[in-house]
């Protein structure tokens, strides 16, 4: 009997053994295939971007969004995880009330040298810090790719990839930091709630266009000497739409990201939680995610009948939910969705009559969608724990303001004042004569369609 | 660089596996690639600007 005992005692402790490594398995798993999935994303802007641009600058929009992805994602490693976790508790760098954060824990695990550089490479031991940095950088890929169709056909190449690390490694990181990380200061006294980042990430990447917008101008014909906006058509719209779809297919990869993944060490217990160690599942994404496209789409298609406002209708409509994506219900989603699709052409139009040119309508999309997302979860959400474990602030309008307004501020600032010192450096924008004769005949040495194009069929009244 | 472990042989090998581990040589590598990622902005912002050039 002992003996018997004693083996079933082996097998369990066996069993227990190998389902560890399973779940340790699928964690890992799980943050890696985000990874990929978010890079559908940087395919979607690309396409986007290239399509929206006139056929003289095609290709240009597309190397600059290109070297974007290839620049932010070291920056990310050199420094942005080490802002990440040094920054929550705000520019004294100390630790906060979970203990990991702050320059010294910061210092211990975020560094590519000295012993923290245990935690970034390989590792027999460690198999979340790898996907985990992944997904992250990722995010941080994002923001500059959301910058990035706004600044098309008039902006300098390397002048733009270091304002895409400054975004990608520092802006959003510290927006992030202060927002999203457990100990930010902006979710333990204000009770901020953003789980899947309108603010932090749409919201930051967007005002932080906005301030480079300011200081960049807009493109030559542009506007009218009486402060009338002309448009100007991108060249392959069918292309442009496209790459909103692949960007809506990426968003997937995006807020599964947003999720931890139950029963390891870093996790806040034995199921799935919001970042902020809440209660989600990927049931609640998967509710509202398509519950607020289909309300974005509707919502455009109201208003504009534009397949190109549609699709920027289906992007809007997740990122006005995005906050709340763990907590809303799907009806509910749907309404404030189709909202933030009907809001977008107007929002856009407000934006041109004080003479920005914001060429693929980021700022809208991003930032003002963004922040109405953020501000509705305060009125919908008020009461609701922001945290996981007793004394937890909870959601609220106040706090939800307060999350925004800081949101703008670290976008709008860091853009305009990098921006300012770039164009003081003549380094932002492209000579006049460059953006007549188009830039990819400027510097891209290939022809983006030698066989040229053959006209379309003339648009509906 | 050399394998860090005596003797050499996975045996047994846990912990952080990559290439330099315990010396100077991943601090240094970080160094130069930063290095190269500064190098790489600056030769291509004076190549844009011989580009620009010949449009002014």
């Amino acid at each position: 009997m002992e003996q018997e005992l004693a083996d079933l005692a082996a097998q369990v402790a066996e069993i227990q053994t190998k389902g560890d490594l399973t779940n340790t398995m699928f964690a890992e798993l799980y943050y890696y295939l985000t990874i990929p999935l978010m890079v559908i994303i940087h395919a979607g802007f690309l396409a986007y971007e290239m399509g929206a641009s006139r056929a003289k600058n095609a290709l240009s929009s597309g190397t600059k969004n290109i070297l974007a992805f290839a620049f932010v994602i070291p920056a990310f490693y050199f420094f942005g995880w080490w802002v990440y976790w040094g920054f929550p508790t705000g520019f004294s760098l100390s630790e906060g009330p979970n203990g990991i954060s702050g320059a010294a824990y910061a210092n211990a695990i975020a560094w590519p040298w000295g012993e923290s550089a245990a935690y970034m490479g390989p590792n027999t031991e460690d198999q979340i810090d790898g996907v985990f940095w992944g997904a992250f950088a990722l995010f941080a890929a994002t923001t500059a790719s959301i910058m990035s169709g706004s600044l098309i056909e008039r902006i300098q190449t390397v002048g733009f990839v270091i304002l895409a690390i400054i975004l990608g490694g520092f802006s959003w990181t510290l927006a992030a930091a202060w927002g999203w990380h457990a100990d930010g200061w902006l979710i333990q006294k204000w009770g901020v709630h953003d789980f899947g980042a309108a603010g932090l990430v749409h919201a930051v990447a967007a005002f932080f266009a906005l301030g480079v917008l300011i200081n960049l101008g807009p493109r030559i014909g542009k506007f009218n000497a009486d402060g009338t906006a002309n448009e100007l058509p991108g060249h392959n719209m069918p292309f442009a739409v496209t790459g909103l779809m692949l960007i809506i297919v990426g968003f997937w990869g995006f807020l599964m990201g947003c999720v931890v993944v139950g029963g390891e060490a870093w996790s806040w217990g034995g199921n799935y939680s919001t970042i902020y160690g809440t209660p989600t599942n990927l049931g609640a994404l998967a509710f509202n995610v398509l519950m607020a496209i289909g309300g974005g789409i509707i919502g455009a298609w109201v208003v504009t009948k534009d397949p190109f406002w549609m699709m920027s209708g289906a992007l809007a409509g997740i990122i006005s939910v995005a906050s709340g994506v763990d907590l809303y219900w799907p009806s509910l989603t749907f309404i404030i969705a189709l909202g933030a699709g009907a809001l977008l052409k107007p929002a856009a139009a407000v934006l041109e009559k004080f003479g920005i040119d914001d060429a693929v309508g980021a700022v809208t999309v991003h930032g003002t969608i963004g922040i109405y997302g953020m501000l509705i979860l305060g009125v919908t959400a008020a009461g609701y724990p922001a945290l996981g474990g007793e004394g937890a602030p909870t959601i609220n309008l106040v706090g939800q303001f307060v999350g925004s307004v800081v949101f703008i501020a670290i976008g709008l600032i860091t853009g305009y004042v990098s921006s300012f010192v770039l164009k003081a450096l003549g380094m932002l924008r492209v000579p006049r004569e460059a953006e007549l004769a188009g830039l990819d005949t400027v510097k891209i040495p290939l022809q983006a369609y030698p066989e040229g194009i053959q006209m379309s069929a003339p648009p509906a009244e | 660089m050399g394998f860090p472990f005596e003797p050499a042989t996975w045996d047994g090998v846990s912990g952080p596996i990559f290439m330099g581990y315990g010396g100077a040589m991943p601090g240094l590598f970080s160094v130069i690639a930063i290095g190269l990622c500064i190098g790489v902005l600056a030769i291509g912002q004076m190549s844009e600007a011989k580009s620009y050039a010949k449009y002014k």
